[in-house]
C-alpha cells in the first residue's frame, strides 16, 4: 500500500483521473475550509493572547505586588508596608460599594468607589477622557466616572455627582483601567474620587464592605515572590492576601487559555461537520469511479494502486481546502480580538501566527483524510467483475475491519483534540477524562442526529404514502433512495441549529431565573448597610413613598475563632487553615426557615432563653463541607471581640439566586440582639420609575445606604449574556456555514447524479415545474427534519442542564425556536433548489451525450 | 504441440440468496491452446458472462479449477490475479469500458504503465494508427463515437501483447456496419499476434467466425464443436 503511494504512475494516474472531474472534487474543499479557518483564527487568537499577556504582564496588576485586605491593615502589616516603602514605591487604594447620585439626571446606581494615594498604576495607564483627568483628579473635588455610567445616564464632563454626603464635579470619563476588562464596568461601574474626601462621604460605617489595597513597585532585581514569602506569616494572621504580577499573569493566562480553548472546540466542531461532508462527497465520488476502478483492476492494477490514486487526490484537494481555510482564518483572526474586546483586560494585537496556521492545517488535513478514508477504503474492494455486471455483492465491503480501525482513529483524534482544549491546570488523566466526556457528548449528539436521519429513511420507506400526489411521493422517496443526502444534511444542519439554539436557550434560561424573583410579590429592591440608628427612618421613608417594608433583616459581622476545638490562630501557624476559617461572616438570627431554604439535617434553631442554654446554629451545606463539620460539632466565633461558643444544630440548603439576603450562618434568637448590628431592608417597587424614585429618595436621605435593584441585575445579566452569546454565536456561525457549504456541496454533487433522472423524467413528459417541485419537497423535508432535530436536541439539552446544573425546571419558549426552524428550512430549500438549477435547464439530449 | 493457454475443469458457480441456492454454471470443462479462437454462445442467463469472468480471473468459482497460461489462478489473491491479467490477458467489453478521464492514447497505454515499465508512447500511437485512430490520439472517450471507442478498447487490449483475449459482446452496442469493421479488426489483430480469443456473444454470425463454439444452456455446456473459420477482408484505414 505504502509502495503504491510512492509509485510515479499512481501520481500520474491520480492527476489524469482528476482532470475532467476536478470541479466535483473541489466541492468538498468548502466543507473543510471553514472548520480549518475557525481553528486557524482561534489558534492565532490564542497566540495573540499569550503574547499580549506576557508583554503586558506588569500592567495587568499595575504594580509588581499588591496586598489586599477586607479590613484596615493591622499595625504589624502597616509596619511591614512602611519597611517595604523604604526600598519600593508604594500606592494605596481604598474601595467600597456605594450609590452614586446624578442630580442633573435624577438617577442613582450602585457603583464601586475608589480612592488612590500615590502613583498607581506604576505600569500601564488609566485611560480617561480628557487624557489628563486621572492626573489632575486630586486637584479638587473631582470624580472620574466609568464610561458605562456616562453612557447609561448621559453624564458629561462638568456634571455633578453625589457620593455619600459629598458632591463631586465629573472631571473626566474613565475609559480603561489596566488589567480590568471592559465588561467589569457593566457589573460594577467604577468611580474614582480623591482620597481626601473619602471620610467626608461618611460612607464607611459598620458593615461597609471596604477593600484596602497597597501596591508596590519593587526595585529591579527584587523578586516579588520572595517578598510575598517573607510576608506570608503576617498575611495569614491578618487575613490579607498578596498577588504578584507573575501570579496575575499566570491566572489571567490560564483564564484566557480556557476561553480560547472553548472557542477552539466550537471551531473544531465545525471542522468535524465539514469532515462528515468530506466523507459524504468522497463517498459519492467513489461511487462515480466504480467503473474506472473496475477497468483498471481488469487491466492489472492492484487494489493498493487503485486506492492510492484516490487517496492522493483526496490529499491534494484536502490540502487546497485547508490552505484556503488557513487564509480565511488569518483574516478572521484579525477580527476576533475586536469581538472579544470587552472580555479582555489587555490590548490584543493582530499577528499572523505560523504555528496557528500549522496546527489548523495539520488538524484540518488529518480530519479530512481520516473521514475520507471511510468511503475510500471501499476502493480496495471494488471487484473487476463490475466491468461485466452492473452490481456485485458488496459483502466484502461490509466486512472491512479497516473501517472500524478508521472509526477508532477518528474517535482518538477527536478525544485527543478535545482533551487538549480542557483546563491546562488539570492533571493529564483528568484532562483525558474531560476530553472523553466531550467526545461522548459529541458522539451522543451526532448519534442522535444520525438516528433521526436513519429513522426518517426507514420510516419514509416503511410508511410510504402511496396515495400522495406523484411529486410529493418522489420528493419523499429522495430521502431514502441510494446516494441520498439525508444523513449528511441532518447531521451538519442539525448540529449547527442545535448550537445556536442552545446558546439562545441558555441565555433565556439565565434571564428567566433572574426574572423569577420579580413574580409573586417577591421583593425586588434590597437596601443594605442600614445602620441601627437609620432603621426607623428608612422604614418610614419607604412607607411614605408606597414601598412596603417586606422584611428587615438584622446583620452581625463576626469571624470564626475555632472549629472543633482547633484554634484558627493555631491552624494558621501550621498552614492547615482553610480559607473558610478566615472569612468575615455576615450573620443573621431567626428561628424559622424562609422559602429559599431547605433543611437537610438536624432541627431548625430554637430561641435561646437563658445564658446556660447551648447555642445551636444553622449553617449551609457548602460551609459545612468547607469547615468539615457535621451536626453537634463545635464552632466558636469572635463576635466583634466577644467569644461565642456554638454547636451545629442544623444544616440547610440555600437557594442564593433569589434577590434577597441569604446567610451561610443563622443564629437562634436570644443571642445576638445586643451585638452591634446593621440591617438590610427589603421592599418592592411597582415599576422601574417607582424603583428609581425610591432609590433617589433613599440616597438623598441616607447616602450610606446602598440598593440592589432587580431591574439593574436583569439588565446587567442581559448585557453580559448578550456579549457572551455574540462570541459563541460567531463561532457557531462557522458550524452553520459549514452546514451550508456541505449542503451546497451535496446538492452540486448529487446534481451530477440527478441529471440523468431529471432528464429521464423530462423525457417522459415531466414539466420543469414538476422537477423543481420534487426537489423543493425533498429540501423542505430535509430542512424541516434537520432544524427540528437541532431545536429539539437543544431544548432537551437546556432542560437537562437546567435540572442538573442550575437545579430548576425550565420550559423553553417555542416561538423563537420555531422562527429559527423557519429560517433554516428556507435556507435549505433556497440553496437546494438554486444549486440544482442547471439540472432542469439543460436539454435532455445534451445531458445524455455528456454523461459518461 | 501448441501450448495450452486456458484450461477449465469442472467449473461451477453458485449464488446463495437466503435459503435458495442458484447454480449459474455447472461442471464446465474445456481447454484452449495458443492462437485458438472460441465463441461462447447461449441465451440470456445461460452463464456466458459468468464463465468469461471466471476464466479471466475476475470472479471466484464455487468449485472447479482455472489454469491461465500455466498458472492455476484458483488460490491466487485478487492482487495476484491482477498481475496475471496484466501480463497475459486482454479485454474487450460490450460497453467499451474506457476510462473517461484519460485520452485515447493514455487509455491504450494504461496496461503497460501498470507494469511499472518505462512506456514508449510510440507503441500506443502505432496501435491506434493500426486501428485507424492516429488522428484521435488526444481525444477523450466522450469525444469519440461508439465505434471509435471500441477501436481504442481493441488497441488497448493488444498493447501488452496478451496471450489470451476475452471479448464480451464486442459489437453488442454498435450498428451493423461498424460491427462488421470491428469484428474484422479484432480477428485480424488476433491472427497477427497469435492470441487465443475467447468471445462471448449472442450473435451466431460472429460466433461462426471462431474455430470453436461452446454452447451453454442453464449453466451447462450443451455442445462444444469445431467450426470452420471464415476469412474476413478488412482495411483498417477505411474503418470509421
Amino acid at each position: 500500500m505504502i509502495a503504491s503511494l510512492f509509485n510515479r504512475w499512481t501520481w500520474v494516474m491520480a492527476w489524469r483521473d482528476s482532470r475532467t472531474h476536478r470541479k466535483r472534487l473541489l466541492l468538498f474543499i468548502s466543507s473543510i475550509m471553514l472548520g480549518t479557518s475557525a481553528l486557524v483564527a482561534v489558534n492565532s487568537l490564542g497566540e495573540s493572547l499569550e503574547r499580549a499577556v506576557s508583554t503586558q504582564a506588569k500592567s495587568l496588576l499595575g504594580a509588581d505586588l499588591a496586598i489586599e485586605s477586607r479590613q484596615p491593615f493591622s499595625k504589624a502589616l502597616e509596619r511591614a508596608v512602611d519597611s517595604l516603602a523604604e526600598r519600593a514605591e508604594v500606592a494605596r487604594e481604598i474601595s467600597f460599594g456605594s450609590m452614586v447620585y446624578f442630580p442633573k439626571q435624577s438617577k442613582t446606581r450602585l457603583s464601586q468607589i475608589r480612592a488612590v494615594t500615590g502613583d498607581f498604576p506604576f505600569y500601564g495607564a488609566i485611560e480617561t477622557e480628557p487624557k489628563s483627568a486621572y492626573k489632575t483628579l486630586n486637584n479638587g473635588r473631582n470624580a472620574l466616572i466609568d464610561n458605562t455610567l456616562a453612557i447609561q445616564f448621559g453624564v458629561q464632563q462638568g456634571d455633578s455627582v453625589k457620593i455619600g454626603e459629598v458632591s463631586f464635579l465629573v472631571s473626566g470619563i474613565l475609559k480603561e483601567v489596566p488589567g480590568e476588562a471592559a465588561v467589569a464596568s457593566v457589573i460594577g461601574p467604577r468611580v474614582y474620587i480623591p482620597p481626601m474626601y473619602v471620610d467626608s462621604t461618611k460612607l464607611i460605617q459598620v458593615g461597609s464592605r471596604v477593600i484596602y489595597k497597597a501596591f508596590f513597585k519593587l526595585p529591579s532585581g527584587t523578586s516579588a515572590k520572595a517578598v510575598v514569602d517573607s510576608l506570608k506569616p503576617l498575611l495569614n494572621l491578618t487575613s490579607a492576601t498578596a498577588t504578584t504580577a507573575e501570579e496575575r499573569q499566570a491566572t489571567l493566562g490560564r483564564t484566557l487559555e480556557n476561553l480560547y480553548r472553548f472557542l477552539n472546540l466550537v471551531g473544531f466542531i465545525a471542522l468535524l461537520l465539514g469532515s462528515v461532508g468530506v466523507a459524504s462527497a468522497v463517498n459519492v465520488y467513489v461511487k462515480q469511479k466504480l467503473q474506472t476502478v473496475a477497468t483498471l483492476r481488469c487491466m492489472g492494477a492492484s487494489s493498493a494502486q487503485a486506492f492510492a490514486i484516490y487517496l492522493i487526490q483526496t490529499f491534494a484537494i484536502g490540502l487546497i481546502g485547508v490552505s484556503l481555510g488557513a487564509t480565511i482564518g488569518v483574516f478572521v483572526s484579525a477580527f476576533l480580538p475586536r469581538l472579544l474586546g470587552d472580555f479582555l483586560p489587555i490590548q490584543v494585537e493582530f499577528i499572523i501566527s505560523l504555528s496557528a496556521i500549522g496546527v489548523g492545517v495539520s488538524i484540518g488535513l488529518l480530519m479530512a483524510i481520516a473521514f475520507a478514508l471511510l468511503p475510500l477504503l471501499a476502493v480496495r474492494n471494488i471487484s473487476p467483475l463490475l466491468v461485466l455486471r452492473a452490481s456485485v455483492d458488496d459483502e466484502k465491503i461490509q466486512q472491512d475491519y479497516l473501517r472500524y480501525a478508521v472509526f477508532g482513529l477518528i474517535v482518538m483524534i477527536v478525544w485527543f483534540f478535545a482533551s487538549l482544549q480542557t483546563d491546562s491546570a488539570l492533571s493529564a488523566v483528568e484532562r483525558f477524562k474531560q476530553g472523553a466526556f466531550i467526545t461522548l457528548g459529541l458522539g451522543v449528539s451526532f448519534g442522535l442526529l444520525a438516528l433521526v436521519a436513519k429513522g426518517t429513511m426507514v420510516a419514509a420507506r416503511k410508511f410510504f404514502p402511496k396515495r400522495w400526489n406523484y411529486v410529493w411521493r418522489q420528493g419523499l422517496a429522495n430521502l431514502y433512495r441510494p446516494n441520498n443526502q439525508t444523513l449528511i444534511l441532518i447531521l451538519s444542519l442539525g448540529f449547527g441549529t442545535m448550537l445556536i439554539s442552545l446558546m439562545y436557550l441558555l441565555q433565556a434560561m439565565l434571564i428567566e431565573q433572574v426574572e423569577l424573583t420579580s413574580k409573586e410579590n417577591q421583593p425586588n429592591l434590597v437596601f443594605f448597610d442600614v445602620q441601627s440608628d437609620q432603621r426607623n427612618g428608612v422604614e418610614e421613608l419607604l412607607t411614605s413613598i408606597d414601598a412596603p417594608v417586606m422584611q428587615t433583616i438584622p446583620i452581625v459581622t463576626m469571624r470564626i475563632a475555632a472549629v472543633k476545638g482547633k484554634n484558627v490562630a493555631e491552624a494558621r501557624r501550621d498552614s492547615t487553615v482553610k480559607s473558610a476559617w478566615l472569612w468575615e461572616y455576615r450573620v443573621s438570627y431567626r428561628d424559622t426557615l424562609n422559602e429559599t431554604e431547605t433543611l437537610i439535617k438536624g432541627e431548625m434553631n430554637k430561641p435561646v432563653k437563658s445564658p446556660n442554654d447551648s447555642i445551636k446554629i444553622s449553617i449551609n451545606e457548602f460551609l459545612a463541607q468547607s469547615l468539615e463539620v457535621d451536626l453537634n460539632d463545635e464552632i466558636s466565633f469572635d463576635v466583634q471581640g466577644v467569644p461565642v461558643k456554638c454547636y451545629v444544630g442544623s444544616i440547610r440548603k440555600v437557594d442564593f439566586r433569589r434577590i434577597q439576603p441569604s446567610f451561610s450562618i443563622l443564629f437562634p434568637t436570644g443571642v445576638l440582639e445586643d451585638a452591634p448590628q446593621f440591617y438590610a431592608v427589603l421592599t418592592r417597587a411597582s415599576n422601574d420609575e417607582h424603583s428609581a424614585e425610591i432609590q433617589q429618595a433613599m440616597v438623598e436621605a441616607f447616602p450610606n445606604v446602598s440598593a440592589i435593584d432587580l431591574g439593574l441585575i436583569l439588565s446587567t445579566v442581559d448585557s453580559i449574556l448578550d456579549k457572551i452569546s455574540l462570541v459563541i454565536e460567531f463561532m457557531a456561525l462557522f458550524s452553520i456555514l459549514t452546514g451550508v457549504a456541505v449542503l451546497i456541496g451535496s446538492v452540486l454533487i448529487s446534481r451530477f447524479q440527478r441529471m440523468r433522472e431529471s432528464v429521464l423524467l423530462r423525457t417522459l413528459g415531466a414539466v420543469r415545474k414538476q422537477v423543481v417541485f420534487i426537489m423543493t419537497v425533498e429540501y423542505l423535508l430535509l430542512g424541516f427534519l434537520a432544524s427540528l432535530s437541532g431545536v429539539v436536541l437543544s431544548a432537551a439539552a437546556s432542560v437537562i442542564l437546567a435540572y442538573t446544573v442550575f437545579k430548576f425546571t425550565f420550559a423553553p419558549n417555542i416561538l423563537p425556536m420555531m422562527a429559527m426552524m423557519l429560517v433554516m428550512i428556507a435556507l435549505t430549500v433556497v440553496i437546494g433548489v438554486q444549486g440544482s438549477r442547471g439540472v432542469h435547464s439543460q436539454s435532455p439530449l445534451e445531458v445524455l451525450r455528456n454523461e459518461v | 504441440m501448441s501450448q495450452t493457454i486456458l484450461s477449465v475443469k469442472d467449473l461451477t458457480k453458485t449464488y446463495h440468496s437466503g435459503e435458495q441456492t442458484l447454480t449459474v454454471l455447472s461442471q464446465v470443462s474445456f481447454s484452449l491452446s495458443e492462437g485458438d479462437s472460441c465463441a461462447i454462445v447461449g441465451p440470456s442467463g445461460s452463464g456466458k458472462t459468468t464463465l468469461l469472468g471466471l476464466c479471466a480471473g475476475l470472479d471466484r468459482q464455487t468449485s472447479g479449477s482455472v489454469t491461465l497460461c500455466g498458472i492455476t489462478i484458483d488460490t491466487l489473491s485478487e492482487d495476484e490475479r491482477a498481475k496475471v491479467r496484466n501480463q497475459f490477458v486482454g479485454f474487450v467489453f460490450q460497453n467499451f469500458q474506457l476510462i473517461p478521464t484519460l485520452t485515447a492514447l493514455e487509455n491504450v497505454l494504461v496496461p503497460l504503465e501498470l507494469r511499472g515499465e518505462r512506456v514508449n508512447e510510440k507503441d500506443g500511437i502505432e496501435l491506434l494508427a493500426r486501428v485507424g485512430l492516429e488522428k484521435r490520439l488526444h481525444h477523450y472517450p466522450t469525444q469519440l463515437s461508439g465505434g471509435e471507442q471500441q477501436r481504442v478498447a481493441i488497441a488497448r487490449s493488444f498493447i501488452n501483447r496478451p496471450k489470451i483475449l476475452f471479448a464480451d459482446e464486442p459489437t453488442g452496442n454498435l450498428d451493423g456496419e461498424t460491427s462488421e469493421k470491428i469484428e474484422s479488426l479484432l480477428f485480424e489483430l488476433n491472427r497477427e499476434a497469435k492470441t487465443t480469443l475467447v468471445l462471448v456473444t449472442h450473435n451466431l454470425e460472429l460466433a461462426r467466425k471462431t474455430e470453436r463454439i461452446i454452447r451453454l444452456k442453464n449453466g451447462m455446456v450443451v455442445s462444444d464443436m469445431m467450426n470452420e473459420v471464415q476469412e474476413t477482408n478488412f482495411n483498417p484505414t477505411t474503418a470509421q
